[in-house]
């Protein structure tokens, strides 16, 4: 009677979009550059598996091809923990994908990225895979767009399951730019909790049921996603400028 | 053919094409899954099969039973070099977590808010959830969302 309670209930799949790129490197090469989405925020993860050196790690990116060509993102990988950063420079590490930091994914010119071996000798033959998901209007994929005027709040936006994690990237795309990704749930508590990695202070984890930050989606603190009701978030703009964005759900 | 195995047929005939030194081509999969848990107290679940060899797994979970709830993400592969998983990502009960295991029973995230309920790894590479004996509730229960 324990195991048939300790199986597994359900089993669900559907469709989510994303776009797998095979590496090899030598040392000191590095991939042709590798387009990702301007301006909306995709989820790029990553390995390197071979042996003694593997690693992993998923950062979500924004790449902003406008006038501001910035790199902002914001997650973990095995080799340092939490990884955020901004950059307008091409060959900038954004993580690392061994367990060294020998190979790296890097900034390319703008809305691109590129993994290279930086290693010399040490790791001389790195290969992995690199993933870039992004929302492709699927099932289980939703994206909103948002805009919000100075010191005021975007409309409130539904959470898109209960209970389930929810994975939520969101990008600021105006002057205040930034990434950041949480998973979330909500429950019949009505609780919204929260754990993930923002562009301005790193980890966010916590749980409220009313009006309270959850992520930061710029490096300077001033756009807000925000606890909106126990089932809606909101996005909220602390500074004097009108701005605007995406928050792109996977769950 | 079913979505799974159309999807690694996809997925060997693409890489053997497109492995490459210093180039780029893409690969697009759609796929997304979840599966539910419910275990005991001191208990397991069965092994869950980490759904890709050697390519990077987003793994989020949750646990949902008030008052312990929680949730936690990492992006984590399953090597078939030496039998190890790899992870890193960010969990509501400690924050970072990044690290590697061979092994059956090592922590990997904790799905609840206080650290009773986690996600390890098993046998085979595979993945459980188990609660701890010391989980003040009887029974856990929540899901496990994986893209790839």
């Amino acid at each position: 009677m324990g195991l048939w309670f300790a199986a597994l209930a359900t089993n669900e799949s559907a469709h989510a979009s994303q776009t797998m790129i095979p590496y090899s490197l030598v040392p000191g090469g590095c991939t042709s550059p590798i387009l990702a989405n301007a301006q909306d925020p995709i989820f790029l993860m990553g390995t390197m598996i071979g042996a003694g050196q593997q690693g992993v790690g998923g950062v979500t990116l924004q790449t902003n091809t406008g006038d501001i060509r910035v790199f902002d993102w914001a997650g973990t990988d095995y080799k340092n923990g939490a990884e955020w950063n901004e950059d307008f420079g091409v060959g900038r590490p954004i993580m690392a994908l061994d367990s060294s930091g020998f190979v790296q994914v890097q900034t390319a010119k703008p809305g691109y990225v590129q993994v290279c071996n930086v290693s010399g000798s040490p790791v001389a033959h790195a290969a992995g895979y690199l993933t870039l998901v992004h929302i492709g209007g699927q099932a289980r994929e939703s994206e909103i767009y948002y805009r919000a005027d100075g010191l005021s709040c975007s409309a409130p936006i539904a959470v898109p399951a209960n209970n389930k994690p929810v994975m939520v990237m969101g990008a600021n795309i105006e002057e205040y730019t930034g990434a950041a990704h949480v998973v979330l749930r909500d429950d019949k508590n009505n609780v919204l909790q929260w754990a993930g990695t923002d562009a301005a202070v790193g980890n966010e984890r916590n749980s409220s049921p009313f009006t309270s930050h959850i992520m930061y989606l710029d490096h300077l603190k001033g756009i807000d996603l925000q606890v909106a009701t126990s089932t809606h978030l909101k996005v909220c703009n602390q500074t004097g400028e009108g701005t605007t964005g995406y928050l792109r759900f996977l769950y | 053919m079913t979505t799974a195995k159309l999807f690694y047929a996809v997925l060997i005939n693409a890489t053997l094409v497109c492995a490459f030194t210093g180039g780029a081509q893409g690969l697009t999969a759609d796929t997304i899954s979840t599966v539910s848990y419910n275990v005991a107290a001191g208990s397991c679940s069965h092994p869950i099969a980490i759904p890709a060899n050697n390519r990077p797994v987003l793994t989020m979970g949750t646990m949902i039973m008030y008052p312990y709830d929680g949730e936690g993400i990492v992006t984590l592969f399953r090597g078939n070099t030496q039998n190890t998983i790899v992870w890193a990502g960010v969990d509501f009960a400690a924050g970072t977590q990044n690290h590697s295991s061979s092994n059956p029973g090592d922590h990997l995230m904790s799905l609840d808010s206080n650290g009773y309920v986690d996600v390890q790894t098993a046998q085979s590479t595979h993945i459980q959830v188990c609660a701890s004996s010391s989980f003040p509730l009887p029974r856990a229960a929540g899901y496990l969302t994986f893209a790839y």
